[in-house]
């Protein structure tokens, strides 16, 4: 597998502004199918907090010529599957299915990306609603559940875009109304803010003719609207959080502010991170695991988000305050921003983000996937090799430099402790109470 | 390229939803098989265009094969341990090669089967095979490894697992439908696993890997590229023994509830169970139709009864288990606690109506292409190939035979749901109800299943100590 595998896409603008990239796959019978619409949390107003969220629940309700209940059923039948995400930066809708279903799917596509609006009335809103409350007592319920919007709710300070969990707060949801989901609607929803991407069994020529026709009634309704500028940072005073829960570990998370995506320094970073805990034998699993035994789990990851970006650290312990875990975290991250990795831990690193690429590629939907990825971060649907050579220069040096420009501070924390328990937690933390 | 396209076209014709072609049902081989020596053979396949390769060591004997008295965790240590250090590589090492050689490494157990396996690309074939070969003659089972891993496991029993309504309602289930003694519903015992020592596993490993009956399983490229390091991986393991294979179930004679409490929780976790058709009942195809219709789709009846329509759920779903000597469909959701006795009703009344108002044509269609659908993408890549190969392995029937039954699924019609529903999802059948959440709030609704709650704290949940 190549990074040329996209270099074959065709890419299409129609006239209402849609953006649309095929590939031909012809390995199996499968069509995938990707929408992404320029709006996430990030782009939600005082008041709406968590509509586009809801509203990626509202696509699946109905439109002008898709009753009620007919999209999934429609596309099931079909032998299609379905889901969809949302972001603090963008919404995506995702599927798959047969290619004999192409004529299908581009018809359910073309008419809620064009007519949702007539499925826009408060019966359908108040269900989502229901739903999407019962979506986040499901995932808050659970250990631990709460953790990554309270890292959030500290890491960026109130007002900033990302501060504010995606799936909104309890009074938003309650409070949206069928007026401010049709301006959602009217505001973000337009096909100039949509790149499409298809990849699969179908002729190229005979996929753009069909995407002509079934998007030709869908109207332009105007440039996206202006979103906030990036790079937006937070620039707030590192917090220290803390909650308590019914189990019998802590765990705690150091959180740096870093980049935004595709900065000069994102994939330094994200090797960074890789050569800190990502595997047997990285910097924080000899640390707190193979030369003392202290971790349960561990790990380290970067989001970067078309705003901004952090690099998070996190480890579980049952044996030790999280100050000790601290204090072990932040003198591994000390040694790496004065002296560089060796090339070994670089090339570990650098191979296991490569992989993970390659296994990306292996499917119709991951192809799907990066190839908006390219459109959305490099203005064309071939980026891979270029994407790929950013990671391919970084030298050792370089995640010194990174570690020492964006990590020799303190960070963020969040003590996730058992209930009762707070001498555990960094001192000084106060209780996170999300709204 | 960019095409800008400004040709005027009509509207389309937005009327009905276009139609959709009938699925042609691919063909895939027959494994090649190679007899090495009794006990031991290799299945050979070849897919085109694959980027990677897998090799599957399965002894064909698990956890529920072994002695009655041997503990649990016992089985579970070695299939979890068994791949982080071996011969001369520390687990390290073995990670550092897995993420340099784009790789995955593993050794795991179920309940009649135990596995060593590798993905790799074609260059790193030959390194891959060693370290396999490391893993199956020689696994050093650290002792870092073996103390991590009864730590997180013991967690789990005391701690995160009691506080996870997830957690606690599936372990419940598994015992109340598997009774202790049965090999199939073993119980935890945070004794065995504080007793767990190295020279225990390797000494299990040993007598396991010599004791079982071998299939390996190589999935990708020629069989030259596989053939001249099979002997070397399969020496001295494999017996030509009998095969573990499904054991009786009896399915409860009575239906039971059992109710967790769990103050803290702001939904109810439910989870029901009932018999379904064993794999080699003629109901059993048509049995796959039924779940898919009840609660495998998103469109399903249950996710459209308690999501779509009442608001009542983020999900719910039903999925169907299906072994030579038993069956059961579980259904799965959690709504508000203040709404349990309404799930309960809901998913009682939609499992009644598959018999009475059976699925209609858009369902059945549903239902049948998903099935088809995923069919038809086996050969997307090597390990999702060898994912069918596995299953015919462990089914003791051909690819054909496979093929045939997908075949036969196409085939199945309204009424033969209908019939297949009455048969075997009557809700008053002896179902097994498991609910958590606070108990103030669920009491009052659980009166809707028609049984008695025996009341159980998570802790015993996640135990089976009930």
């Amino acid at each position: 597998m190549s990074p040329l595998v996209l270099a074959a896409a065709t890419t299409v603008r129609l006239d209402n502004g849609l953006v649309a990239l095929l590939l031909e796959d012809h390995r199996t019978d499968t069509v995938a199918i990707e929408l992404t619409v320029g709006v996430g949390s990030l782009d939600e107003l005082p008041g709406e907090l968590g509509c586009a969220h809801l509203f990626e629940h509202l696509m699946f309700e109905a439109s002008r010529n898709v009753p009620t209940g007919k999209f999934d059923e429609w596309l099931e039948a079909a032998g299609g599957e379905n889901n969809a995400f949302t972001s603090e930066d963008e919404t995506r809708y995702v599927a798959s299915f047969p290619s004999g279903a192409l004529d299908r799917m581009l018809f359910l596509e073309s008419d809620r990306l064009g007519f949702l609006d007539a499925g826009l009335v408060p019966e359908n809103l108040e269900n989502q609603r229901q739903i999407v409350l019962r979506e986040r007592a499901e995932g808050y319920a659970e250990p631990w559940g709460m953790d990554a919007d309270a890292l959030s709710h500290l890491t960026w300070p109130a007002g900033h875009p990302y501060h504010h969990p995606t799936i909104g707060t309890e009074a938003d949801v309650r409070g949206f109304d069928i007026d401010g989901v049709r301006s959602f609607w009217e505001r973000h929803y337009r096909p100039a803010n949509v790149v499409l991407s298809l990849v699969g069994n179908f002729d190229t020529a005979e996929a753009v003719a069909k995407l002509q026709e079934w998007f030709s009634d869908v109207p332009d309704r105007g440039p996206p609207v202006a979103r906030p500028v990036a790079p937006q940072p937070g620039g707030g005073v590192p917090q220290a959080g803390l909650l308590e829960s019914g189990i019998d570990e802590q765990t705690l998370y150091l959180s740096w502010e870093t980049v935004p995506a595709w900065h000069a320094d994102e994939p330094a970073l994200d090797l960074l991170a890789r050569v800190l805990a990502s595997g047997r034998g990285t910097r924080l699993d000899r640390a707190l695991y193979v030369e003392r035994s202290i971790a349960t789990d561990l790990g380290a990851y970067v989001y970067d988000g078309r705003l901004a970006g952090v690099l998070t650290v996190y480890a579980s312990t049952a044996s030790v305050g999280l100050v000790s875990i601290r204090e072990r975290v932040e003198r591994e991250v000390e040694r790496l921003a004065h002296h560089p990795p060796s090339a070994a831990e670089v090339d570990r690193a650098r191979a296991s983000w490569r992989s993970e690429q390659l296994d990306t590629l292996e499917t119709p939907e991951g192809r799907a996937s990066l190839l908006v990825r390219c459109y959305t971060g490099f203005g064309r649907a071939d980026c891979l090799g270029e994407w790929w050579g950013r990671y391919d220069a970084v030298q050792p040096e370089d995640l010194t430099r990174v570690a020492a420009a964006y990590l020799d501070r303190p960070p963020t924390t969040l003590s996730n402790v058992p209930r009762g328990k707070t001498e555990l937690a960094i001192p000084g933390a106060s209780a996170v109470v999300l709204p | 390229m960019i095409a800008w396209c400004a040709a005027a076209l009509a509207a389309p014709d937005r009327s009905r939803p276009p139609a959709v072609a009938e699925p042609i049902l691919l063909q895939y081989p027959e494994p090649t098989v190679v007899h090495l020596r009794p006990g031991v053979d290799v299945w050979h396949v070849e897919v085109p265009e694959s980027r990677k390769a897998t090799v599957q060591l399965v002894w064909q004997r698990g956890a529920a094969d072994l002695a009655p008295d041997a503990p649990l965790e016992l089985a579970r240590a070695v299939g979890a341990l068994a791949d982080r250090a071996a011969g001369r590589w520390s687990a390290v090492e073995l990670d550092v090669w897995r993420d340099l050689n784009d790789a995955e490494l593993w050794s795991s157990v179920g309940q009649h089967e135990l596995e060593v396996g590798f993905v790799a690309p074609p260059d790193a074939l030959a390194e891959a095979f060693a370290r396999a070969a490391a893993i199956v003659h020689d696994p050093r089972f650290p002792i870092t490894e073996l103390d991590e891993w009864a730590v997180d496991r013991r967690l789990f029993y005391t701690s995160s697992g009691p506080a996870s309504p997830t957690a606690v309602a599936s372990a419940s289930l598994e015992s109340a439908w598997f009774p202790a003694a049965h090999p199939y519903g073993k119980r935890p015992r945070l004794a065995a696993l504080a007793a767990l020592r190295r020279a225990d596993l390797r000494a299990a490993w040993s007598e396991w890997t010599a004791a079982a009956p071998l299939v390996v399983l190589a999935v990708g490229g020629p069989w030259s590229d596989f053939a001249p390091h099979v002997d070397a991986l399969v020496e001295g393991v494999g017996a030509d023994a009998p095969r573990g294979g499904a054991l009786p179930v009896a399915a409860p004679a009575e239906g039971q509830l059992v109710a967790i409490d769990l103050p803290d929780a702001p939904q109810a976790t439910i989870r029901v169970r009932l018999a379904a058709p064993p794999s080699t009942d003629p109901d059993s195809a048509t049995m796959r139709v039924a779940n898919l219709v009840l609660g495998g789709t998103f469109a399903a009846r249950l996710n459209r009864n308690l999501r779509e329509e009442r608001g009542l759920t983020y999900g719910a779903d039903s999925g169907y288990r299906r072994d030579e000597t038993w069956g059961a469909i579980t259904i799965s959701v959690a709504v508000p606690a203040s709404a349990v006795g309404v799930a309960i009703g809901e998913i009682r009344r939609e499992l009644a109506r598959l018999a009475t108002d059976p699925p209609t044509a858009a369902e059945l269609d549903a239902a049948r292409r998903a099935i088809a659908a995923d069919w038809n993408r086996t050969f997307e890549s090597a390990p999702r190939a060898a994912g069918l190969y596995r299953q015919v392995l462990y089914e003791g029937r051909t690819v054909a035979a496979a093929r045939a039954e997908v075949e036969q699924v196409l085939a199945v019609g309204a009424d033969d749901v209908a019939r297949v529903a009455a048969r075997w999802l009557d809700p008053a059948r002896a179902p097994a109800w498991v609910v958590v959440g606070p108990r103030t709030s669920i009491e009052a609704g659980l009166g809707s299943t028609g049984i008695v709650a025996r009341w159980v704290a998570p802790g015993a949940g996640i135990l089976g100590r009930f």
